[in-house]
């Protein structure tokens, strides 16, 4: 498991579109697949890339991609559709800047709440959207089918982003 | 014992928000987002989180750096203001650095003449003419033509964003940016009456003046005149 490790302080944000699928894809597959969580393919990007009111950034650091994340916003409501870190860049408070990246564009968007759904069982990821103001407002019932077949329930985190 | 001081740098003045912590010219931690809108939201939060992954805090900072321009009128603004008030509120100093002496800077090892660019609307760019790190000429905004003509007379290395309106790259590549590490490493020497934290667009604005609504400066003595 990798350590705690002192935070990465030398990233670089971009949005991506759809002729980043490949990317997205295969970053999304290294931070889930250790998980036992299915991925999304490239067609499955580049299908959501292509809908209505979703925008996708990377986080780079030392010009390497090594996080991503995808939201939904459609009139007031936000959504965090993926989001992820790979594993040797976790634990390095990138996740955190993805999520305030989201958090200011939702915002800066006109959305009034952001929602996000985790697995029930990501203890680290569930702390780290507390930290930045997410509270728990419902859940569904097993709703994650890992690749082993094993059900897990969802939680719903919502925050209200309202300028 | 000399203590090294640290620079919070900030350059909103293109495409980019970005933000860097030095100890004197070497960055500890730097961040930017890509994006053309919510610089002015995103600058404070990026700031505050460089600060908490070097355990340190905003009383911590020695002195602000700022991108005065050239640029997009709306971001210089956004990044002086930021710098001028967190200047007041810490109370420290905060000098102005433009985008072009940064970019040359980068370079100032480099034997021969640079040519620092910086993109502009409508067929114009900005540049100045550097050697060995000091200016050669004026920053001033040209054309196209004005800017090949300089550089083949100085045969002078373009950088900078202008490097893609004069058709020598395809896109922005990240060299030709302007490097935070240059902002904070000029920065450390200057002295801040000499180099405020001004605005520096070095063209007129598109929209007009308008007469102003209130009558300032007719009651009492306080407008300038």
């Amino acid at each position: 498991m990798a350590q705690p490790s002192k935070p990465t302080s030398n990233y670089t944000i971009k949005t991506v579109g759809v002729a980043h699928a490949a990317l997205l894809s295969s970053l999304q597959d290294a931070a889930y697949s250790p998980q036992g969580e299915r991925f999304w393919s490239k067609t499955s990007f580049g299908e959501t890339l292509l809908s209505h009111g979703v925008s996708a950034n990377v986080v780079e650091v030392a010009g390497d991609p090594v996080g991503f994340c995808v939201m939904r916003q459609v009139t007031g409501e936000a959504e965090i559709l993926t989001i992820g870190v790979i594993p040797a860049s976790q634990r390095r408070g990138l996740g955190k800047v993805l999520l305030r990246n989201c958090i200011n564009e939702a915002t800066i968007n006109g959305a009034s709440t952001l929602f996000l759904e985790v697995r029930a069982d990501n203890i680290d990821a569930i702390h780290t959207y507390r930290s930045c103001g997410f509270t728990e407002s419902g859940s569904r019932k097993n709703y994650y089918r890992l690749e082993n077949g094993q059900l897990i329930d969802a939680l719903i985190y919502a925050l209200d982003v309202k300028k | 014992m000399s203590v090294v001081p640290v620079i919070l740098a900030i350059d909103t003045s293109q495409g980019a928000c970005s933000v860097a912590l030095g100890r004197g010219g070497d960055l500890i931690g730097s961040a930017q987002i890509m994006q053309n809108k919510g610089h002015a939201e995103s600058l404070l939060p990026m700031t505050e989180t460089l600060l908490a992954n070097e355990g340190l805090t905003f009383a911590d900072i020695d002195r602000i750096a700022v991108v005065i321009g050239p640029g997009a009128y709306t971001g210089v603004r956004i990044g002086v203001a930021a710098a001028r008030g967190l200047a007041v509120a810490l109370k420290i100093p905060s000098v102005g650095v433009t985008g072009l002496h940064a970019l040359a800077h980068a370079c100032a090892d480099s034997d021969g003449s640079i040519l620092a660019t910086v993109a502009g609307r409508g067929g114009t760019l900005f540049a100045q003419l550097f050697a060995g790190g000091e200016a050669q000429s004026e920053p001033a905004m040209m054309t196209l033509e004005a800017a090949r003509s300089l550089q083949k007379k100085s045969n002078a290395v373009v950088v900078g964003s202008g490097r893609v309106q004069l058709g020598i790259d395809a896109s922005l590549t990240s060299e030709h940016m302007i490097d935070l590490a240059s902002v904070a490493a000029i920065a450390v020497d200057l002295v801040p009456a000499d180099a405020p934290s001004e605005p520096m667009y070095l063209r007129d604005a598109d929209a007009i003046i308008g007469k102003p609504v209130f009558p300032i400066g007719q009651v009492g003595d306080h407008g300038s005149a």
